[in-house]
C-alpha cells in the first residue's frame, strides 16, 4: 500500500518486520523481492510521487572538492539524486551491464581494490535481475546479441581492447513501473513524505529505530527487526554520519570509514572518431531494439547497443582502471567538430582514410566513463547548514587525482591504437575540448543539446572531467572492518541489525554503470534478510 | 640522400605514399563512378589520371606526378610537421619502411602493425600511425619543394 506521513499524528510510532529507507532501484527491488514472504516491509520514501522542490532541497549541500560538472557545465548536488517514488531511476538513462571479474580482483597498484565476494557470487542475482530493470536477459555475450539484433560489433579487438554490449532499459522508472504493485500489496506500506532524520541507537551496536519526520513538522519513528538503508551513496553515508546517539562520528563509524572512498564515474566527451569505410563501419554502433521474450515484461521492447572498453587481462597486465567508449552516431547535427584553421580536422583525415569527400556519415562522436582509483579522502562529510528537517546537509569532498586523469588518457589511446589497428579508422582525442552549450533539465531528465570542440583547448594536464551521477564506495563491502563498512552480507560490520544497500556498498567501483548491479545486489540482499529473519 | 624524380614516383607507387594509398587511397583520385585509380609501376608509361571527383577541397593537380594529392593530406602533413618538428626530407624517409623495397609492400599492413605496436604520434588529438604520419609529412615537404 502507499500511504503518507503527512496523515499520521505525530508521535506515532509504527512497527515492522523489515524497515527500508528509501524507494530507488535498490529500496523498490527488495520491497518487490520481499514482497508475499510473509514478512512485513514498511519503505519510508522521503518525497511523494513527483518532484516537489521543497523536498528536493534536502538533497542540496556544498561540492568543496573536485568541481561538479558535465560537459563544462556546473551540476548541483541536488541535481544528481532525486527523492521521490522511483528515486534516481526518475532520470536513469537505462544503461545496463554488470561488472567484470577483474573489478572484483585485488589489483596490485590499485589501492582498496577488489571486493570480499566474487563476479560469479553475483551471477545469478544479474540474471535474477534482468526482470527487474527490464531487460531481456543476463547474457551479454558478443555472439548472442550481435545474432539478436542482426548487426555486427565494432570490428575493433585486441589482447587489450574488445566490444562489449549494453542492454538498455527505456528507462524503467521504478517508481512509475511497480507503483501498482507497491499499492495493492497488504504486506509492503511505501510511506511517502517520510524523512529520515536519526538512527536511533542505545549503544550503537543496534537500531533501536529510525527516526523520521515530515517537512510539515510531524515526528514519527519505525520499529524493525531489520533496517535497510537505500537512499544512494550520498544520503546512506549522510544519515549513519548523522545518526549520533551513541558516538558523535556517527553510527557504524567507529573505525572512521563511513562516508571515505566516495567514487564517481569519470565522464569524459573524449573526442570524434572517423571511419575508414564509412557508414557500414558504424552500422552496429546506434544499436536496434529486441522484444522481451518472457517473464514479468513479456513483451516489452528495450535497446542494446556495442560499445567499446579495455580487457581485463589489460587491466591486469598494466595496473590500470577501466574505461569505455561509446561511439555515438548521429549526434553531430547540430555541433560538428569545429574545423580550426590550421589545426587537422575531419576533413584531413577522410582524405588521409581516402575519402575524397568528408563524409558525415563516417564521423561519430566519442564518449568515454572511466573509473577511478579509490581515494580514502574522497568523502561524504556533514556541513555546518543544516536543512529544512534540522539535518546537517551533506558536504562533499569528491578527489581524482593527476593519476587517474593519466590513467584515462592511456585507456583513450588504447581504444584509439586499437581502431587504428583493426582498420575500423582513426580517432581524435580532445577531451576538454568538447562542450555542450546547453544541459536543460537534469532533475527531469538530462538532455544535452549541442557540441563542439576546439581541440586548441586541450589541456591533457587539466582538461574537465564530467560526472555519471553514479556515487559508490561509501559505504564499502569488506572483510575488514578497517577498509569499509558493511561485511559481504551488506550488514553493517559494527550494528547488528542495519544493512545497506545501492551502490554505497561498492566495494570498487568498476566501470560499468552501477544501477543494474545496485538491484542485483537487492535481489541478493533480500534472499539474506529472508534467510535470516523467515 | 637526395629525393630524385624516379624516387619520388617509386614514394607514390610502392614507398611511403603507399602506406596512406593502400589505407585508404587518400593521395589518388577515384573516378567519378568510385573506381579507384590504381598507380603505375613505371612512371614513364603513365597517363594522367584527372578525374571527376566529390571532394570538396579542390585536389592539387601536381604535373610531376599522375596523380592528384589532396590538398587537405598535405595540410594534415603540415601539421604532422609542426607537431613533431621533424622536417627534414631526409631524416622522415629514412624512417619509412618500404622506401627502396618491393613496390608491393602492403602498406596497409604496416600502418596496422603501427598501431599494434603502439608506435603512434598525436596530431591535433589524431592518434596516427607513425608511418603514416610520415608519410604524410613527406608529401608535405615535398608539395613544398614542388616536387610533387
Amino acid at each position: 500500500m502507499l500511504t503518507d506521513a503527512r496523515s499520521l499524528p505525530s508521535g506515532t510510532r509504527r512497527s515492522a518486520d523489515v524497515c527500508v529507507i528509501g524507494a530507488g532501484a535498490a529500496g523498490i527491488t527488495l520491497a518487490m523481492e520481499l514482497m508475499g514472504s510473509g514478512l512485513s516491509v514498511i519503505v519510508l520514501e522521503s518525497g511523494g510521487t513527483d518532484v516537489e522542490p521543497d523536498t528536493q532541497d534536502l538533497a542540496a549541500g556544498d561540492s568543496v572538492g573536485r568541481t561538479l560538472e558535465t560537459l563544462d557545465n556546473p551540476v548541483r548536488l541536488d541535481q544528481t539524486r532525486l527523492r521521490y517514488l522511483g528515486g534516481t531511476t526518475n532520470h536513469w538513462a537505462g544503461f545496463c551491464r554488470p561488472l567484470s571479474p577483474i573489478d572484483f580482483e585485488v589489483r596490485e597498484g590499485l589501492r582498496r581494490s577488489g571486493w570480499p565476494i566474487s563476479h560469479d557470487d553475483l551471477l545469478p542475482y544479474w540474471d535474477r535481475a534482468t526482470e527487474w530493470v527490464r531487460i531481456t536477459d543476463g547474457d551479454f555475450g558478443l555472439d548472442t546479441w550481435e545474432q539478436r539484433l542482426g548487426l555486427a560489433a565494432p570490428a575493433i579487438g585486441n589482447a587489450r581492447v574488445e566490444p562489449f554490449v549494453f542492454q538498455l532499459t527505456y528507462p524503467t522508472l521504478f517508481g512509475l513501473l511497480y507503483r501498482s504493485d507497491l499499492e495493492a500489496s497488504v504486506d509492503v506500506e511505501v510511506m511517502l513524505h517520510a524523512n529520515v532524520v536519526n538512527l536511533a541507537t542505545d549503544d550503537g551496536r543496534a537500531v533501536t529505530a529510525v527516526q523520521a519526520r515530515t517537512l510539515e513538522g510531524i515526528s514519527f519513528d519505525v520499529t524493525a527487526t531489520a533496517f535497510v538503508l537505500a537512499t544512494g551513496g550520498i544520503e546512506n553515508a549522510r544519515i549513519l554520519l548523522s545518526s549520533t546517539d551513541a558516538d558523535d562520528s556517527g553510527l557504524g563509524n567507529a573505525t572512521d570509514q563511513v562516508g571515505r572512498h566516495f567514487a564517481e564515474h569519470l565522464q569524459v566527451y573524449a573526442g570524434f572518431g572517423v571511419a575508414e569505410s564509412g557508414a557500414e563501419a558504424l552500422a552496429g554502433l546506434a544499436g536496434d531494439e529486441v522484444t522481451i521474450p518472457s517473464g514479468r515484461h513479456a513483451g516489452n521492447r528495450h535497446g542494446a547497443k556495442f560499445a567499446l572498453g579495455l580487457t581485463d587481462d589489460h587491466l591486469r597486465d598494466e595496473a590500470t582502471t577501466g574505461v569505455e567508449m561509446q561511439l555515438l552516431v548521429g549526434n553531430l547535427d547540430a555541433g560538428r567538430p569545429a574545423e580550426e584553421a590550421g589545426r587537422a580536422g575531419t576533413s584531413e583525415i577522410s582524405a588521409l582514410l581516402g575519402h575524397r569527400a568528408e563524409s558525415p556519415e563516417s564521423v561519430v562522436s566519442l564518449q568515454a566513463l572511466a573509473e577511478q582509483e579509490l581515494d580514502p579522502e574522497s568523502r561524504v562529510g556533514l556541513g555546518r547548514a543544516t536543512d529544512a528537517t534540522g539535518m546537517r546537509r551533506v558536504e562533499l569532498d569528491w578527489r581524482y587525482s593527476a593519476d587517474d586523469r593519466a590513467r584515462v588518457l592511456g585507456g583513450l589511446r588504447t581504444i584509439a591504437e586499437a581502431a587504428g589497428e583493426a582498420g575500423w579508422g582513426r580517432m581524435q582525442l580532445i577531451p576538454g575540448g568538447v562542450h555542450a552549450d546547453a544541459i536543460d533539465n537534469l532533475v527531469q531528465g538530462e538532455y544535452i543539446t549541442l557540441y563542439s570542440a576546439t581541440p586548441s583547448e586541450i589541456d591533457l594536464d587539466n582538461f574537465p572531467i564530467g560526472v555519471g551521477f553514479h556515487h559508490m564506495c561509501t559505504t564499502r563491502m569488506t572483510d575488514d572492518r578497517n577498509e569499509g563498512v558493511v561485511d559481504p552480507d551488506c550488514r553493517m560490520h559494527d550494528v547488528d541489525n542495519l544493512w545497506v544497500a545501492g551502490s554505497s556498498v561498492f566495494s570498487t567501483p568498476g566501470v560499468a554503470t552501477p544501477t543494474y548491479t545496485i538491484v542485483a545486489l537487492a535481489v541478493r540482499l533480500a534472499d539474506h534478510l529472508k534467510s535470516v529473519l523467515l | 640522400m637526395s629525393l630524385t624524380r624516379r624516387q619520388t614516383l617509386k614514394l607514390g607507387s610502392g614507398g611511403a605514399l603507399a602506406l596512406i594509398i593502400s589505407g585508404g587511397a587518400g593521395f589518388i583520385d577515384r573516378r567519378s563512378d568510385g573506381e579507384v585509380v590504381s598507380l603505375p609501376d613505371d612512371p614513364t608509361t603513365t597517363t594522367t589520371s584527372t578525374s571527376t571527383t566529390t571532394t570538396t577541397a579542390a585536389p592539387v593537380q601536381v604535373p610531376s606526378l599522375p596523380v592528384a594529392v589532396d590538398a587537405a593530406v598535405i595540410a594534415l602533413g603540415r601539421r604532422v610537421i609542426a607537431t613533431t618538428g621533424e622536417d627534414d626530407l631526409q631524416t622522415l624517409l629514412r624512417a619509412l619502411p618500404g622506401i627502396g623495397d618491393d613496390p608491393l609492400v602492403d602498406a596497409a599492413a604496416i600502418v596496422r602493425d603501427d598501431f599494434a605496436q603502439r608506435r603512434t604520434v598525436s596530431v591535433d588529438g589524431w592518434v596516427l600511425a607513425e608511418s603514416e604520419a610520415r608519410a604524410a609529412a613527406v608529401v608535405a615537404l615535398l608539395c613544398e619543394a614542388d616536387e610533387c
